[in-house]
């Protein structure tokens, strides 16, 4: 059983330095130092980690996450996204529960163009949560859509996280990119449908106001003039990667390129816009990419070690049914969800899951869809999932944990019962990339 | 002394995001190039990747001033005032010590590649050593980055300043 301690030590190190507060990045570069002195021989396994760090991140398949980002900043530094959802707010009109709606439509939205679910729920519960309070919304009909349609981001393509989890998986980027739309799109009907429910249950949830009606015509320009461009731009980056006609990194770039053209044409692409932007987008890719690089070598030690194989061998030795296995490896992503971010729950979990999963016979760009959607349930995972306390932190003052937690387990359902779907037609997944 | 290095952190973190930037009009002026029938440069595939690398490392030292690396704060929050100052000066230690393992470990590779000739072949023959160099230059910054927590007032887990920095 020697590789059983082999990753006990791998993972116990990494666990136990970003318990002790260890910023990430820095904990698998210690636990990589440690391991490669060790398993890799001395000083030269120092030599091949630095080696392992380049070759990890100088890859044109992550091109696409900081130009994704960029991409999503323009959008909101821009004030694009605003006009978005003016635009929507104009259309929905007099529906019951429009608030809601409007969160779950328009957080799609942003989710397609913003691949980030903290910066999605953060935005989203700033801009609804006070007008929702104000309109006598209970927490239930304002909390949980922001919580359900924030995680959105990291499945529906363009997702930064996909990007990521694909690359480092050594799968096809943009088959795992385009594998999330169907889903994404369910989930997203799924919470609709489950407003419309609990309106119908529950009318008071979300009390009716009056909305001074709005001419067709105004409508129509708003929809014209505010929506139809950004859903060009996204329907282009989708588009030339469902048809095979760009590489994901090219669709990206062309993303960029589109919304800043967008914005200069609306004459909102400011030299300011345009610096908070980039720094946003660097933000984001320097702490991620610096992770990827410093913990390139925790796989490798896992392989080398024997751990990976060992770990293989016993499971695939024993009965364990797929079913249980998949149980178990979403189980464990859960778990970790309540105490990690979503990169290093990935990097952490890749190098065993997915040589578990293709042992087992499951299709591995499924399979992605699966962990994306486990990370992001995990994210609203009581009682510490981090999209919580992103709430927390945007909602009106005094809002309990306690609500936030009941208000957000039905949608938490609804990412489990997609789940379930998933497991039982996987083709809603794979029928795109076919 | 100060400022100058303040000016050399923020001019490194200039440079990474400038590097980001040009790559999409890189890579879209090359799509649009090849979409025209014409001959697009045969080194923006290589380019863009070099640029991540040195994007990301000459980025990092910023993003740590800024308390811009994520970090797990579950278990460190419940801890006692005192344990938890001892637990972040601990921290700190094993950070900085990791740094400047990492710069003599990439510093030794650097000056071996160099002595060596060696290149990284892609569309075009990239000198090895340069694909290091950035690596003792980032990490004794972010040595220096920890020792400041370390020593100074501030805190490695005080607020980023806008937002924090997670995919």
């Amino acid at each position: 059983m020697e590789w059983l301690t082999t990753l006990a030590l791998m993972l116990g190190m990494v666990v136990g330095l970003m318990a002790l507060g260890v910023p990430v990045a820095f904990a698998f570069l210690i636990a990589d130092l440690v391991g490669a002195w060790i398993f890799l021989g001395g000083p030269h396994g120092l030599g091949q980690l630095i080696g392992n760090a380049i070759s990890s991140v100088t890859l044109f398949t992550l091109v696409p996450v900081p130009l994704f980002l960029i991409m999503g900043e323009l959008f909101f530094h821009t004030g694009l996204a605003m006009r978005v959802f003016d635009a929507l707010d104009l259309c929905l009109g007099r529906v019951r529960g429009r608030l809601s709606y409007m969160t779950v439509i328009g957080g799609t939205m942003f989710a397609t163009l913003s691949g980030s679910s903290i910066a999605n729920t953060a935005m989203l519960g700033s801009l609804m949560v006070p007008e929702m309070s104000r309109r006598g919304y209970k927490p239930a009909m304002a909390i949980g859509p922001i919580l359900g349609t924030g995680g959105l981001a990291m499945i529906i393509p363009p997702s930064s996280l996909a990007v990521l989890l694909a690359s480092l998986a050594k799968l096809d980027v943009g088959k795992v990119l385009i594998a999330g739309l169907l889903p994404g799109l369910i989930l997203a009907l799924m919470y609709i449908g489950l407003i419309w429910l609990r309106l119908r249950l529950d009318p008071e949830a979300a009390p009716g106001y009056d909305v001074a009606p709005v001419p067709l015509r105004r409508k129509i320009v708003a929809l014209l003039r505010d929506m139809l461009p950004m859903g060009l731009v996204v329907a282009l980056v989708i588009g030339v990667i469902l048809g095979g006609i760009a590489t994901p990194s090219e669709a990206a770039a062309f993303g960029v390129v589109g919304v800043a053209t967008l914005a200069a044409v609306l004459r909102c692409l400011t030299w300011k816009a345009l610096v908070a932007s980039l720094r946003g987008a660097l933000r984001v890719t320097a702490m991620a990419f610096l992770i990827i690089m410093m913990s390139a070598t925790f796989a490798q030690i896992l392989a080398f070690s024997g751990a990976s194989g060992g770990l293989i061998t016993w499971a695939t030795s024993g009965q364990v049914s797929p079913l249980l296995l998949l149980t178990a490896m979403f189980g464990a992503l859960l778990v970790l969800g309540m105490f990690m971010d979503q990169l290093s729950m990935m990097l952490l979990t890749v190098p065993i899951f997915f040589p578990l999963a293709i042992q087992f016979g499951f299709d591995p760009v499924w399979f992605a869809v699966i962990v994306l959607l486990g990370l992001e349930i995990s994210l609203t995972t009581p009682p510490f999932g981090l999209l919580l306390f992103v709430m927390k932190g945007v909602a009106p003052p005094g809002t309990g944990m306690r609500t936030i937690y009941l208000a957000a387990i039905p949608f938490m359902a609804c990412g489990f019962g997609l789940v379930l779907l998933l497991v039982a037609f996987p083709d809603i997944a794979l029928v795109l990339v076919r | 002394m100060s400022r100058a290095y303040e000016c050399l952190l923020r001019a490194l973190a200039v440079v990474a995001a400038a590097i980001l930037g040009l790559s999409a009009l890189l890579i879209t002026f090359d799509v649009l190039l090849r979409a025209m029938g014409w001959q697009p440069p045969a080194h923006t595939v290589s380019l863009t990747e070099y640029g991540l690398l040195y994007a990301t490392l000459l980025g990092a030292p910023w993003l740590l001033r800024r308390h811009g690396h994520v970090h797990v704060e579950v278990v460190v929050m419940v801890l006692p005032e005192h344990l938890r100052r001892l637990a972040e000066a601990l921290v700190c230690l094993i950070c900085c010590a990791a740094c400047l393992v990492v710069v003599w470990a990439a510093g030794n590779a650097m000056f071996d590649n160099l002595a060596r000739g060696s290149f990284d072949m892609r569309s075009f023959d990239m000198p090895k050593w340069l694909l290091y160099a950035p690596f003792p230059l980032s990490f004794v910054m972010m040595a220096g980055e920890f020792l400041r927590f370390l020593l100074g007032r501030e805190s490695l887990y005080a607020e980023a300043p806008e937002g924090e920095g997670r995919v």
